[in-house]
């Protein structure tokens, strides 16, 4: 009884431990290189001088990544760490991938009809949440 | 009330790819916005200008995307908070555990 209990103190300490969205194997360096591509974009993206081309391409390409990172979350540790699913979330990273990905959907079908400048500053947008993912997985404040 | 096209002629042919690009959402900006705006520029605050700008243009998706921004910043204040005390933690734990395995090890 004593030895189950220390092992459940331990368990605790070690979810605890962790930061509140997880991701592993591939996931982790995709989340890891969309950040990084992210990075080195947003500033053109804020100064607006992207190609509308260029932006409508990155929305869509945005929305397909987003949906990558909402259709393989889980709020189940046995499911993260056993089964298929790549990222661990707790209920408000849960919420906030799901939003993300239908915010996202949602600027795709609107940006073959927006100007370059309404383009530019929803790339601007993405990359920053897209930076804001990795930040969730590290542990990291800005 | 100016129209695309009276805009267009106003600009010439210098501004004329940005009257095409900017020109109809710039004729829905209020007096008031479009006083803003030129302040903003004058004092060098392009950033505020475009946010002004948008604010005019598309308010939908892009007002979406900006909020759900202010969402993770604050739920990864949190999670950093939570993981640095957690690290605190181990800290604690580490050293209090290194006492008992030095004394194990005989040291």
């Amino acid at each position: 009884m004593k030895k189950a209990i220390v092992m459940l103190a331990l368990m605790a300490l070690m979810l605890a431990g962790c930061s509140d969205l997880q991701a592993r194997g591939q996931m982790k360096d995709t989340i890891d290189a969309q950040a990084q591509t992210a990075g080195e974009l947003k500033p053109q993206a804020v100064a607006g001088t992207l190609s509308l081309d260029t932006c409508i391409v990155k929305i869509a390409e945005n929305a397909v990544i987003f949906n990558q990172y909402d259709a393989a979350k889980t709020l189940n540790w046995f499911e993260y760490a056993f089964g298929n699913k790549t990222i661990w979330v707790n209920p408000t990273y849960s919420e906030l991938l799901g939003q993300t990905a239908a915010a996202a959907d949602l600027a795709k079908t609107q940006a073959t009809t927006r100007p370059a400048s309404w383009c530019n500053a929803t790339v601007a947008a993405e990359c920053s949440l897209l930076m804001r993912v990795k930040q969730a997985k590290d542990g990291k404040k800005d | 009330m100016m129209t695309l096209d009276e805009l267009k002629t106003a600009v010439g042919t210098e501004g004329a790819k940005a009257a095409e690009l900017y020109g109809a959402d710039v004729l829905k900006m209020t007096a008031e916005d479009a006083r803003t705006w030129i302040q903003y520029v004058f004092v060098g605050d392009t950033i505020a200008a475009y946010k002004l700008f948008l604010k005019t243009a598309q308010p939908d998706a892009l007002a979406e995307l900006t909020g759900l921004e202010a969402k993770w910043a604050a739920a990864n204040v949190k999670n950093a908070d939570k993981v640095a005390m957690q690290e605190k933690i181990a800290d604690a734990i580490a050293k209090a555990m290194l006492a008992l395995v030095l004394a194990m090890v005989g040291l």
